[in-house]
């Protein structure tokens, strides 16, 4: 996936994001990080044609992702938003099965492709067991999961979640880390993530964007992009970058002097 | 299973009212002696009923069944458990501005319910327009509907103090007596409101996905601003039909898909067909309570549902305030 010049903006006043211009790689992970307000979720937003661009394009399979039908794309490239609201007595089963949609007409039954790809989507994020339970019923740990599920079950070769670890529990989010980690080694699903959390963004990508006020400040593998030097920049604090056997690389907040 | 009991309940009891309807009123005729005063039409009786009382039934039927599916569809596309057309002033505008036309233009009688129709989407638009602040807020949507529906009310009551000769055809536009309805409102009603009823069934999917957020519906393939606009017209479609043939009645599209779906759950596939029945069942009682329970006089259908709506949106508010951010 291509970004040519991108450049949006709410009102006409102040850009949001600003001439972006980057290159999204097949088959990696690759996470949107910075500061807050930075154009992070916007900049997913517009490649998911969420928002459109005043000027500049996404170019997704040499093809301009304004030019594809609603269907269309959404046979290419599925979100996770980062708040989802259904109606509260909606099963797992029947919630996963929306992402069918993108393939089916909508007036006739699913056919055997549909419950295979619910099957498989349901599996990956362990839920077999729990489809027919109400959504309400669930933490939000396991809610995020079936979102997941849904957008799973479109069967896309690219996967877009928007800061999919917050509001989480420790212990879900590393599920999830771990879970979008093996979607994209063992499923080959092309990643692409906005994260809060610097130290997880490290860990879980094989290529950052650097987002600070509206403009794509730095790029590249996070050993490149992590340094004590662009940290001050980027977020004006101070940080402690250590390198572990055990841990890989990680940063460490100092202050903000 | 609560499901299969909901929708054989519901229709019991409309073909049980239905027939009840029929029997009972000024002239009472037995069910056997009616149908075989129907097929052989020998019955002067029956004849009445079938040219006074049978229209009446079946506007009752089709109004409660047009209203209700309105409800649910506005609920849907506003995704606002309040939204109802007679609440948020849809189908005052409808009547106001077809009372408006036809006394203007009164040759033009039986255009009425394009005029209607075109009264309830423009009620619709203020609504949706002036309410819209980067979303719609249940509440303000709320708000701003009930002053749409008070001036359109307004504007449609002055027309009752002219005295001009168009006033009786105003009463049965703006209040509401099923009195006096012939086979050419079943007519009319029968065909715009099927319309709109097979309309209805055909968005299903997208009043689903509606359900989700706007942006999760549009990662889904879901064109959102088209599925909107166009389950907003049958809604209003729905609405102004009824409101031009049954009359303005309030409350029947915010207490039967409420009802529905406590009973059968938010899955459209159920939600509307259910609707459709209950609230036809909702109307023809309502109108067969009030022409028989101190006959000779008759208290009109939509005073009823006033008197049992209110409080029921009162407790809806109590209720579910916190959920839908009151």
């Amino acid at each position: 996936m291509e970004l040519n010049r991108i450049s949006f903006s709410y009102n006409d006043k102040a850009s949001t994001l600003d001439e972006v211009t980057a290159s999204i790689e097949h088959g990696k992970i690759t996470t949107i990080i910075g500061p807050n307000g930075s154009g992070k979720s916007t900049l997913l937003g517009v490649l998911s044609r969420h928002c459109l661009p005043q000027s500049g394009e996404a170019v997704l399979d040499g093809k301009a992702i304004a030019a594809y039908k609603p269907r269309e794309l959404a046979r290419k490239l599925a979100v996770v938003h980062q708040q989802n609201e259904a109606p509260s007595d909606i099963t797992v089963e029947k919630l996963v099965a929306f992402g069918r949609l993108p393939h089916r007409s909508m007036w006739m039954p699913g056919g055997d492709d549909d419950d295979a790809a619910i099957e498989w989507a349901l599996e990956l994020t362990n839920l077999s067991s729990r489809r027919t339970q109400r959504l309400s019923e669930m933490s939000g740990g396991e809610r995020q999961r079936v979102w997941i599920a849904m957008a799973l079950a479109q069967r896309t070769p690219i996967l877009f979640l928007d800061e999919p670890t917050t509001f989480l529990d420790m212990f879900y989010q590393y599920e999830l880390l771990e879970l979008i980690r093996r979607l994209n080694t063992e499923h080959g699903l092309t990643i692409v993530m906005v994260l809060h959390d610097l130290n997880q963004a490290i860990r879980y990508s094989d290529y950052l964007l650097v987002m600070k006020e509206g403009k794509l400040l730095l790029q590249g593998p996070p050993e490149f992009v992590v340094t004590e030097h662009t940290m001050k920049d980027i977020y004006g604090i101070e940080v402690a970058i250590r390198n572990d056997e055990r841990t890989g690389m990680y940063m460490v907040p100092i202050g903000v002097k | 299973m609560r499901k299969t009991i909901s929708f054989a309940v519901v229709v019991l009891l409309l073909l049980g009212v239905t027939v009840w309807s029929m029997t009972t009123g000024s002239i009472k005729v037995g069910f056997i002696e009616l149908i075989d005063g129907l097929w052989n039409g020998n019955n002067e009786e029956v004849a009445v009923v079938r040219d006074l009382r049978l229209p009446r039934i079946i506007v009752s039927i089709l109004t409660g069944a047009a209203l209700a599916v309105s409800g649910a569809l506005l609920q849907a596309v506003m995704r606002n458990p309040l939204a109802d057309a007679g609440v948020i002033g849809i189908s005052s505008g409808a009547g106001f501005v077809s009372v408006l036309m036809v006394t203007i233009f009164p040759a033009m009688f039986f255009w009425m319910p394009i005029f209607s129709i075109a009264g309830g989407v423009l009620a619709f638009l203020l609504v949706y327009s002036l309410s819209w602040k980067s979303g719609l807020n249940p509440m303000r949507t709320l708000l701003v509907g009930v002053a749409i529906n008070a001036t359109f009310t307004g504007l449609g009551q002055s027309f009752n103090y002219r005295g001009s000769y168009a006033v009786t055809s105003v009463n049965q536009a703006i209040s509401s007596i099923f009195t006096m309805k012939t086979w050419t409102d079943v007519q009319v009603l029968g065909l715009y409101g099927s319309i709109g009823l097979v309309l209805s069934l055909l968005v299903i999917p997208w009043c689903n996905m509606l359900s989700l957020q706007d942006k999760t519906a549009g990662s889904l393939g879901l064109n959102v601003a088209r599925a909107r606009i166009i389950i907003s017209i049958i809604a209003v479609l729905l609405a102004s039909v009824a409101t031009a043939v049954g009359g303005l009645i309030l409350f029947v599209g915010l207490l039967i898909p409420h009802i529905g779906k406590l009973l059968i759950g938010s899955d459209h596939k159920a939600l509307i067909p259910f609707s459709a029945l209950a609230g036809a069942l909702l109307i023809l009682s309502a109108d067969t309570i009030g022409r028989t329970i101190l006959a000779p006089t008759e208290i009109p259908a939509s005073i009823i549902m006033t008197v049992i709506g209110g409080p029921f949106l009162i407790f809806m508010l109590r209720k579910r305030g916190h959920e839908y951010g009151a």
